[in-house]
């Protein structure tokens, strides 16, 4: 069996094969080191994504909040030198 | 504006260039304002920071030498932030050193580690908003809603498909094409 393609991993990841060709790949899993890898990198790759997918809502918010506080809209920035 | 790398970005605002300081202050100045959220600062003093970090900048700026080979933007910035923020807090506590503010705020490890631990995450999201909004200018917006949906905010593929009205085998060859450019945008921004 040839190496499995990136896309139908991740639809493996998601049980969204075919019953067959999930056993298919299941054996082929058990079998090839670099395909089991990748699966895994795949896995990593998404829990990660996940988190950074939280992490962009509270950047969301702060970039909202900044915008509206205007805390940047003040105008040229001076030195404070002259003050 | 699209996405400026960090040492042209520093070299137009040492010019004087009005829209380097805005994307600047587009981008990092959530970072700024998540790190005096995490250090607990009043509305006024975050104000106060946002605009102590940006004068702080502007008087470095005549001397200011971006070599990324001494050390990182971020690390740069981080250093910058904080130097501000104990200002503000010194200010606040009226304490009469620097040190002393120091070791009284670095005094609770856990805190400290915590911090970091999402300064770094936060850091890590404003690289993937950049890339992912520098590929909104690349990619069709369905593929990117896709990805968006199935990847950042876990949803189903097949209600992603439903909600698109396309077939699942699309779902998942959209969210391989942006995760495909994603990768190789991270690694420009990293670079960059």
């Amino acid at each position: 069996m040839k190496h499995i393609d990136e896309i139908e991993l991740e639809q493996y990841l998601d049980g969204n094969v075919p019953l067959i060709r999930r056993g298919l790949i299941s054996m082929h899993l058990r079998k090839c080191t670099l395909c089991a890898e990748r699966l895994e990198a795949l896995r990593k790759e998404r829990e990660e994504l996940l988190n950074i997918g939280q992490t962009m809502v509270r950047l969301v918010h702060a970039r909202e909040t900044v915008t509206q506080s205007g805390f940047y809209n003040s105008g040229k920035v001076s030195s404070g030198d002259d003050e | 504006m699209g996405f400026v790398t960090i040492p042209s970005m520093l070299a137009d605002m040492k010019s004087g260039d009005d829209s380097a300081w805005a994307y600047f202050t587009r981008y990092y100045g959530p970072l700024i304002w998540l790190r005096g959220n995490d250090y607990h600062l009043t509305p006024s003093e975050q104000e106060e920071l946002s605009q102590d970090v940006l004068v702080a900048f502007f008087k470095a700026q005549d001397h200011f030498e971006y070599k990324p080979e001494l050390g990182r933007f971020r690390d740069y910035l981080r250093t910058v932030i904080k130097h501000c923020i104990f200002q503000i807090l010194r200010r606040r506590q009226k304490l009469s050193s620097q040190t002393e503010l120091e070791e009284g705020i670095a005094f609770d490890e856990n805190e400290e580690a915590r911090r970091e631990q999402a300064e770094e995450e936060e850091w890590q999201a404003h690289v993937y908003s950049l890339a992912l909004e520098e590929l909104g200018r690349e990619l069709k917006p369905r593929k990117l809603q896709a990805f968006r949906m199935c990847r950042l905010e876990n949803k189903d593929p097949k209600e992603v498909a439903k909600f698109q009205k396309v077939s699942l085998a699309t779902v998942y060859n959209d969210c391989n094409e942006v995760m495909n450019s994603l990768r190789e945008k991270i690694k420009e921004l990293s670079e960059a």
